[in-house]
């Protein structure tokens, strides 16, 4: 696809993904050499060096593992067993949340119409089926009865 | 310094150089410096004037107003003296008559002179026939040349002129023919269709004419005195007229407007058209038919008009509708405002036979309408384009897809 | 172009003309009539010609095609002059010989030598048409080598054995039976227990599929797909099959998937009956009662009423002589020669029916004349091109049959102008000429088909939601018509006739076909019917023919052939 001579290579998007590339590489590098405060960040960044706002719940950074390294050596952020336990089974309720919405808009759709794959299992027993008369027949299974007499009919005439 | 260098003279001021130059002399000179010859003295100015005034003595008015009498001027004096011998001619004769007349002991009649007003008009060429006809003609006494003539005088001067030019067309002679091929014919139906043949005369409305010859007569009648019976043309005889039809193909006989109908129609008979119509309307009704267009024109807004003209007979009545009329031979008139749809042209509806009707009833399929088709219309449209595009891409492509740069051929080929 | 019918003259058109009254009853009698007459020519025509030798050249196709027109023409001109609008040829005379099926009527100017040949089944097939009332008809005849002599009459020497027998057989006991059943409408109590379903007696159409199926499968014989039990109305008749989807259609209707459910239905598997897709169940079972069904797809689930038309039309081959399984379907014949290297049967379609839906400008000016003569004359019947000739119909009493025939073969040329444009627009169909081909079934269950399962044989006239042939193997109809270089031609068998049950007389008239006209040729088949239905058939056909208890079915007798028109045969010297 990417080959010189290549007539729908995507010339512009490569480009700029690439350029794009160099400038995140670029903004990392500036993030790493100059940490920033919380409120000097941006939206979508992981908040992970910036130090946590006092209303935010030092318990669930230390669930997730996103809680800022400590700069020290002594820390006070501590997650008790309850705490750990009440993180995991909120998780647990959140996610079965989502999990269930998603079956029962599932259920509500009528499947009536058979899968690609339920055809062609079907059509292959169809034709295992014919291919059986087909047998059959060679071997004479499906000879319909001669009569004796036979049926006659018609006059002897034109 | 004044000077003047024509005449190779100085003054001292300058009004005198100016009274020089308005002279004789200077002029002289400055003829004489054109014609490429010296200037002279004013003394010898003098005398060559002097010595020319007593050539012309003889002629002084001509030589000196010679600018002032112009060739139009002399004619007309010419004219004059002409007319000063005429009048002393007719002097001479009236007084041969005067003495005849009283000798016979008639009554002198008493003519103004008409045919002297005439006479300034005409050329010099006609002036002598003019006068062989008053002498030879007019029998009446001319009185002295009175030019004050009135409008009606002048009339009836002309008819007299046209009277006396008069040439005798039968209604059996044909109108537009030189007399000199003498075309007359036993029948006025033979004129008739002599002229209808060979000059297209065409008699309207011949299945109503009840006076055939009534009707050539008058025709002819005004062909003899002059008149072209297509336009207003006015000759002075009949001959002028024929040339002046012939000329110009005013072979037919008007018969469109109103007045040129009424101006024959007395040798029509149109009696057999009206409808138990009073003859009070009978001259109304009878160019009625032409007037009337009947398939959607724009008669309908002046309904109320034509209702106040009809007779007063009901079942002859329009109706009116907001924007048609009914008229009483059930032909419908449109208004203009609805012009554009009595104007379409539609295909004519298909007539089926019941056999296609019952298929097509019985029929479940059913072909796109228009809304769809447009959709499909505009959907193909933009298939196209783009297989069209595709097509472009490949070809531009066709020239360096294959490109294969380390391909070695084999076959060395 | 948006061609409709307002809704009233629709309803009129559709319901009201085709209430069964005096006028329409004698309308439909005298179609009948002249039906019958015209066939009973044509046989009588090829009976001289090949069974008599009164001549010493048999008559050809073409000619006999072209003399059963004229005859059905003259007739259609002597009735009903002036009071009605519209009468004529509701089908051409066809003539099918062994394995040609349907569409062939060979015009006059085709050089071909269609002759027959001792041994072969010759169906002829008409049908005749006034003011909308149809009358078809189509029956088979076996062609007997030269005849012995008995009581100073030719007859045959012996009957026609093998599979055509049974062929024939099958389909003549499948049409009398179809027809007492039909009678049975208009009293069904008198049906035999074993078809009153679930104690409701009534006829419907799963009734009839499975009596023909059982007579069919006693005689080793496959149900060829075309053949159907349908009501026809007025101006409907079936003419214009794969080209009008007509509206209420009711009808049973046999297909290639017939024959493939009968084949599962064979196998030994226990699952294959399950096998058979819910579609084809509710499209094909006669569970379902409903008597109004405005579909134009054909279903089972209809009761014969009385005060209907129906036609039987039912064809049949055999399979004796094909040891493996396989199938029966329909092949083309065009007339493009040398196709595949292959020395094989061409000839040009000749029978043309108009397309109304269908308006475009034409260039020709023998095009549009030729359009409106059609409009004007055929309207929704097929024609053919001889018809438009003025030569046509031709004076089957004067001597100078060969003079008029050369004539019309002049004017054909002028017309074959026209037409091609007008067949080029598409505001006319022809109908193709099929034959019938046994396909073996493992050639079918070796084709591959991963894609393009939905490809259709757009030349092929099916009628609507019968498009896929195979449903269950997933064969469309396009991939069938490649099978077909593996396809054997098999001799068919067809019979088919008009039947009217009248409600107000309380008696059923065959129209078309019965005793007079349809005599079954002289065969004698090795089979002997059998299967579930044997005595519910044999206490129909008692019923049919018992004239106190039974049904009354009144036939359409023809008219007396005229000596003259017999001398025609043999005035035939036409070379």
């Amino acid at each position: 696809m990417a080959s010189k001579n290549s007539i729908n290579k995507p010339k512009i998007k490569i480009s700029a993904h690439s350029h794009a590339k160099t400038l995140g590489k670029k903004r990392a590098a500036r993030a790493r050499k100059n940490p920033s405060s919380r409120s000097a960040t941006e939206r979508y960044s992981e908040k992970a060096g910036v130090a946590p706002r006092p209303t935010d719940s030092k318990a669930i950074a230390l669930y997730t593992g996103e809680a800022p390294k400590p700069t020290g050596v002594v820390t006070n952020t501590t997650l008790s067993n309850k705490r750990a336990k009440k993180l995991a089974r909120n998780q647990k309720y959140i996610d079965q949340r989502n999990s269930k919405t998603k079956t029962q808009e599932d259920a509500e759709m009528d499947i009536d119409e058979e899968t690609a794959e339920e055809k062609q299992t079907r059509v292959e027993k169809v034709k295992a089926a014919l291919w059986s008369v087909v047998e059959n027949q060679t071997k004479g299974l499906y000879k319909v009865a001669v009569d004796g007499e036979g049926t006659t009919l018609g006059v002897q005439a034109f | 310094m004044f000077t003047c260098n024509t005449c190779s003279l100085t003054f001292p001021t300058a009004e005198d150089q100016r009274i020089h130059m308005k002279s004789e002399w200077h002029r002289y000179n400055l003829k004489r410096r054109v014609a490429q010859l010296p200037a002279i003295d004013e003394d010898l100015f003098n005398t060559k004037v002097a010595s020319l005034t007593i050539e012309d003595s003889e002629e002084p008015a001509k030589k000196k107003g010679e600018k002032q009498v112009t060739k139009k001027e002399q004619r007309r004096r010419e004219k004059e003296a002409l007319q000063e011998k005429k009048r002393e001619i007719l002097e001479t004769a009236k007084r041969t008559m005067l003495a005849q007349m009283r000798e016979n002991g008639t009554i002198i009649p008493q003519y103004t002179k008409q045919e002297e007003s005439s006479v300034p008009e005409t050329k010099p060429e006609q002036e002598t026939t003019v006068e062989q006809e008053v002498v030879s003609k007019d029998a009446s006494v001319e009185q002295p040349e009175n030019k004050e003539l009135t409008a009606e005088e002048e009339e009836q001067k002309l008819i007299d002129e046209k009277m006396a030019n008069k040439i005798e067309i039968t209604p059996t002679t044909c109108l537009f023919s030189h007399p000199k091929y003498n075309k007359v014919f036993a029948t006025v139906d033979e004129n008739i269709e002599h002229m209808w043949k060979n000059f297209g005369l065409y008699i309207p409305e011949q299945s109503y004419l009840v006076d055939k010859e009534g009707l050539l007569s008058y025709l002819a009648e005004k062909v003899s005195f002059g008149f072209c019976i297509a336009c207003n043309y006015q000759g002075r005889n009949a001959e002028a007229a024929r040339e002046h039809m012939k000329q110009k193909r005013h072979m037919r006989i008007p018969y469109e407007t109103e007045d040129e109908k009424l101006e024959i129609s007395q040798f029509y008979d149109f009696s057999s058209t009206y409808d138990n119509v009073p003859a009070t309307n009978a001259v109304a009704t009878e160019g009625n038919d032409e007037d009337w267009e009947d398939v959607s024109e724009e008669e309908g807004a002046e309904g109320d008009d034509d209702e106040d003209d009809l007779p007063p007979a009901e079942q002859d009545a329009i109706y009116q509708n907001g924007h048609e009329l009914i008229l009483p031979s059930g032909v419908v008139v449109g208004h203009r405002s609805m012009a554009r749809y009595y104007r379409q042209n539609l295909a004519p509806e298909r007539i089926l036979s019941e056999g296609q009707g019952t298929v097509i009833a019985a029929e479940t399929r059913h072909m796109l309408n228009v809304k769809d088709r447009e959709v499909l219309a505009t959907q193909k449209r933009a298939w196209s384009r783009e297989k069209k595009r595709d097509d472009i891409n490949d070809r531009r492509a066709a020239k360096f897809v294959n490109n294969q740069p380390y391909y070695r051929d084999q076959l060395l080929q | 172009m948006q061609l409709a019918v307002q809704q009233e003259d629709a309803d009129i058109l559709l319901k009201e003309k085709n209430v069964l009254d005096e006028s329409v009853l004698d309308k439909y009698r005298v179609s009948g009539q002249i039906a019958q007459t015209a066939l009973q020519y044509i046989i009588s025509l090829i009976n001289d010609s090949y069974h008599l030798s009164k001549q010493e050249t048999p008559l050809t196709v073409q000619e006999l095609c072209i003399l059963g027109d004229s005859f059905l023409s003259k007739l259609l001109s002597r009735v009903y002059n002036n009071v009605i609008r519209e009468k004529g040829i509701a089908q051409p005379t066809t003539i099918e010989v062994n394995e040609l099926i349907a569409g062939f009527a060979p015009e006059i100017d085709d050089e071909g030598a269609y002759t027959f040949t001792a041994g072969d089944v010759v169906t002829v097939s008409l049908g005749a048409q006034i003011d909308g009332y149809t009358s078809t008809v189509a029956h088979t005849i076996v062609i007997y080598p030269a005849g012995v002599e008995i009581n100073n009459e030719v007859k045959p020497n012996g009957p026609l054995l093998g599979s055509k027998a049974d062929a024939i057989c099958a389909t003549h006991i499948a049409t009398e039976t179809v027809v007492a059943l039909l009678g049975l409408a208009l009293s069904p109590e008198k049906l035999p227990a074993q078809l009153k379903v679930n104690g409701s007696a009534a006829v419907t159409g799963g009734q009839i599929r499975a009596v023909v199926d059982s007579i069919a499968d006693s005689f080793n014989c496959v149900v060829l797909p075309g053949s159907k039990v349908r009501r026809v109305r007025r101006f409907l008749a079936g003419q214009a099959e794969g080209i009008v989807a007509e509206r209420d259609f009711k009808g049973t209707v046999w297909d290639e998937s017939h024959q493939e459910q009968k084949l599962l239905q064979k196998s030994t598997i226990s699952s294959s009956t399950d096998l058979i897709t819910s579609e084809n169940n509710t499209s094909n079972n006669n569970t379902g009662t409903s008597t109004q069904n405005s579909s134009a797809i054909p279903t089972d689930d209809f009761v014969i009423l009385a005060g209907e038309v129906y036609q039987v039309d039912i064809r049949m081959a055999s399979l004796g002589e094909f040891e493996e399984a396989g199938l029966i379907t329909t092949d083309e014949v065009d007339h493009f020669t040398g196709k595949n290297n292959k020395d094989e049967f061409n000839c040009k379609s000749t029978i043309h029916i108009r397309d109304f839906a269908i308006t475009h400008h034409l260039k020709l000016k023998t095009s549009r004349r030729l359009l409106g003569e059609v409009d004007k004359r055929f309207s929704v019947y097929p024609f053919k091109l001889a018809y438009t000739c003025r030569s046509f119909p031709i004076k089957l009493e004067s001597d100078n049959l060969a003079e008029q025939i050369a004539q019309i073969k002049q004017e054909l040329k002028t017309n074959k102008l026209g037409l091609s444009e007008l067949a080029n627009r598409h505001l006319i169909n022809s109908k193709p000429i099929q034959v019938t081909k046994f396909i073996p079934l493992d050639k079918i269950l070796l084709t591959a088909n991963p894609t393009g399962n939905r490809g259709i044989d757009m030349t092929k006239p099916v009628l609507p939601g019968m498009e896929v042939p195979l449903p269950n193997l997933g064969v469309s109809s396009l991939m069938l018509r490649g099978l077909l270089k593996h396809g054997k031609p098999v001799a068919n068998v067809r019979e088919s006739s008009t039947v009217l049950i009248n409600n107000v007389g309380n008696e059923v008239i065959r129209l078309t076909g019965g005793s007079k006209t349809s005599t079954p040729s002289w065969v004698h088949s090795q089979y002997k019917l059998a299967g579930p239905y044997v005595e519910a058939i044999e206490q129909i056909v008692q019923l049919s023919k018992d004239k106190r208890f039974g049904i009354k079915v009144k036939e359409c007798q023809p008219y007396k052939l005229s000596q003259t028109v017999g001398q025609a045969a043999e005035s035939m010297q036409l070379d």
